[in-house]
């Protein structure tokens, strides 16, 4: 499928914040993924490391003023093809809604409190399908059905508060898929459910990117939710891409620091009782600027001196990586990439994989303190 | 619903009571009384106090106030000591001029101040919005009685292009149905009725708005702000939603939530506005006669009339909280 041309192809992606000098915040650095028919692309990384501002940059929903944003966002829509960080209010609203939908956190907050789900459901029907009267009201009836929401005539009738969590986003997705968009794109859709909803709405997602075809980018903190979700996961710090590639290979063997510390603070299941997570110490707020070096050197247990010279390159996993120049990214064949002068080898890994080992805990909990 | 109005009619009884006590201490302790208004300068001593007999004023207050509810109780406000007429009516006949210039000043008051509450909102940091902060503030700091004072000199006597008083021109022939004027007017066909009304509302129907206004252009604006920021908001844009569908359906009718609250609490404004603006333009209001009243210390007349008031600022206010419960499921549900 990765042969064929992406559906959206994002290239070198930047949002800059605050116009002047040093008040400014790049919150999104030179970003690049393709999003493809049928396929999961995840986006992981810590609170505030520019996923949301992402997705936000390429659905257009950025505030009007005191932002810049760079790079491309090249889209696939009928009668060619657009870049969507170019086009204009007007036309993004006719894109938004029917060919790129979104999927938000909180699913209570992102619904109008005072109009009825229904309304809220045929609204979009109308507006893209030019859908009126009853025949919307029974096609909402019908998506509201098909994202498994019961009794789906009463809930078109209710309004936010009587429905539950997993219900709520249940409805916002119904009416992400209403006008069947070839891009969906879903911002943490399951941090503010149950585990047990969660697991449902993620099998929701799943089965509606299966049997549509649509492209779903996924973001989320928690590389635990993506394992069974994504094929492609691209990890971020500080507003660049540290590490991407297929699921396979990224679990099996995560080569930047900072993805084997993600790896590291999901529980295990098999892991012994009360046995403590291992996170990554510091907070993404103890980071130094990528102009200057890695930006994850204040919190790695790797960094040598040579991490804070320049930014590190997206490099082929394998081949050396250099600092400024080395050469970016390898063509096709690299299809596991990542920024670091000193990546994770196996032995390190598998030091991660066993953390029962009384050292690897010692050392942790010293790190923390 | 039913149990909810039921309840805060009952509500009335207490605050009713409270208030009537309050009143009557008030003007026990009101310096002077209606022997000295009534009565010419050289009047004697004696024939004070036998006027004041012959109201019970001389009885304590406690047997005053006794005989008050005694009366309350089989619907008799008593009667005006200046114009002899029972209080009821005297206030009915009022009535309907205090309600028009109400309703003008209100309607003035939402319809200009939720369209810039809105665009100084949306055009924070703007001239308009400096403007229209500025303004208001001015508006909720000036005293309504000194704004109507300055509108009737410049407008009316200055510029001589707006009448200065009362409800119509001297000499105004027309069908009174219900005693409001410009509705009367537009049923019977009575147009140059309608306009000579409108005209004379113009100045105590701004004056009195004043405060009003300024109270909404501020909530429409803080609330817009507040509203524009929410995720639904968001999520209606992200649907691609017309301009016009956001700004109406998901950010207007969430934003216009607490100004409907501050609507009804704003009538008690209205109200005590309507006193001093009325005198000022001679409008032959409940509020111009509340203000006579204060002056011959027609003790009937100032009880009754607030105690009437008081209530229907309770009812108004039903009325907006049931409207409101209309606009917001999430109360209704409760
Ligand atoms: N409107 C804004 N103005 C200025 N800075 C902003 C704005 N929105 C976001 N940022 C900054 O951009 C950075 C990335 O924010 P973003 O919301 O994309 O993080 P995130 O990865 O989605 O985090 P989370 O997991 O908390 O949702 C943050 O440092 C934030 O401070
Ligand atoms: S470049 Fe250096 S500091 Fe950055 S992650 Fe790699 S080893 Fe750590
Ligand atoms: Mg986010």
């Amino acid at each position: 499928m990765s042969s064929s041309t992406p559906l959206l192809a994002v290239d070198e992606l930047s949002v800059v914040f605050g116009g002047h000098g040093s008040d400014e915040v790049r919150a999104v650095d030179g970003v690049s993924f393709t999003l493809e028919e049928g396929r999961v692309t995840g986006l992981v990384g810590e609170s505030g490391c520019g996923k949301s501002v992402t997705s936000l940059a390429l659905m257009g929903l950025l505030p009007d003023r005191g932002v810049r944003v760079g790079g491309s966002a090249v889209m696939q829509v009928p009668g060619g093809t657009a870049d969507l960080l170019k086009l204009s209010q007007r036309r993004m609203r006719d894109l938004r809604g029917s060919q790129m939908a979104m999927i938000f956190q909180d699913p209570l907050s992102s619904l109008n409190p005072v109009v009825p789900i229904g309304r809220q459901v045929t609204e979009i029907l109308r507006r893209h399908r030019g859908m009126r009267g009853s025949a919307a009201a029974k096609e909402a009836a019908e998506l509201l059905d098909r994202v498994g929401i019961p009794d789906p005539e009463r809930r078109l009738r209710e309004y936010p508060h009587q429905l539950s969590g997993g219900m709520r986003q249940r409805a916002l997705i119904a009416m992400a898929v209403a006008c069947r968009p070839r891009v969906m794109i879903a911002d943490e859709p399951t941090t503010a459910l149950d585990v047990t909803i969660q697991a449902q709405i993620l099998e929701l997602l799943k089965n509606l990117v299966t049997e549509e075809g649509t492209a779903l980018l996924m973001i989320t903190h928690d590389l635990g939710v993506v394992a069974g979700l994504c094929d492609d996961i691209n990890v971020l710090y500080a507003g660049r891409a540290v590490e991407k590639a297929p699921r396979a290979p990224l679990f099996a063997q995560p080569t930047h620091p900072y993805t084997v510390g993600l790896l590291g603070s999901i529980p295990r299941l098999d892991a012994p009782r009360g046995e403590p997570l291992t996170p990554i110490r510091g907070s993404i707020n103890d980071n130094i600027a990528w102009t200057r070096g890695c930006a994850f050197a204040p919190r790695c247990d790797h960094y040598t001196m040579e991490c804070l010279q320049g930014p590190p390159d997206l490099v082929a996993v394998g081949a050396a990586a250099g600092v400024e120049g080395g050469g970016g990214s390898t063509g096709a064949a690299a299809e596991h990439v990542h920024r670091c002068v000193n990546p994770v080898r196996g032995a390190d890994t598998a030091d991660r994989s066993a953390p029962e080992s009384p050292a690897a805990v010692g050392e942790d909990e010293e790190a923390q303190g | 619903m039913l149990r909810f109005i039921v309840r805060r009619l009952l509500q009335l009884i207490p605050t009713l009571g409270g208030l009537s006590i309050l009143l009557f201490v008030w003007l026990q302790r009101l310096p002077g009384g209606p022997e000295y208004a009534l009565l010419p300068d050289d009047a004697t001593a004696e024939q004070r106090a036998e006027l004041r007999r012959s109201l019970g004023l001389d009885e304590p207050v406690m047997v005053q106030y006794l005989a008050f509810l005694r009366r309350i109780a089989q619907g008799d406000l008593g009667t005006s000591l200046t114009t002899g007429r029972a209080v009821t009516e005297e206030f009915l006949t009022r009535f309907p001029a205090t309600v028009e210039l109400s309703v003008t000043a209100m309607l003035i008051a939402v319809t200009a101040g939720i369209p810039l509450g809105y665009l100084a909102a949306r055009r924070r940091g703007s001239v308009l919005d400096v403007a229209a902060v500025g303004g208001s503030l001015l508006g909720i700091c000036t005293p309504v009685f000194f704004l109507a004072f300055i509108l009737k000199v410049v407008f009316a006597e200055k510029l001589g292009i707006l009448p200065s008083a009362f409800r119509l021109s001297p000499g105004t022939n027309r069908t009174d149905l219900s005693g409001l004027v410009v509705l009367d007017g537009l049923r019977t066909g009575e147009f140059d009725v309608v306009w000579n009304a409108l005209l004379h509302l113009a100045l105590p129907g701004v004056a009195l708005a004043s405060i009003p206004l300024a109270v909404i252009v501020r909530m429409t604006r803080a609330s817009v702000l507040e509203v524009v920021g929410e995720d639904y908001v968001r999520t209606a844009n992200a649907k691609g939603l017309h301009r016009n569908t956001v700004r109406t359906r998901h950010v207007m009718r969430n934003a216009l939530l607490p100004v409907v609250t501050s609507v009804g609490l704003l009538t008690g404004a209205l109200f005590s506005g309507a006193v001093l603006t009325e005198s000022v333009f001679a409008f032959p209001g409940i509020g111009s006669f509340i203000y006579e009243a204060t002056q011959t210390r027609d003790y009937p007349v100032l009880t009754g009339f607030i105690l009437l008031i008081a209530t229907m600022y309770v009812f108004i206010n039903l009325l907006v909280d049931i409207s409101y419960s209309l606009l917001d499921p999430r109360v209704r549900a409760q």
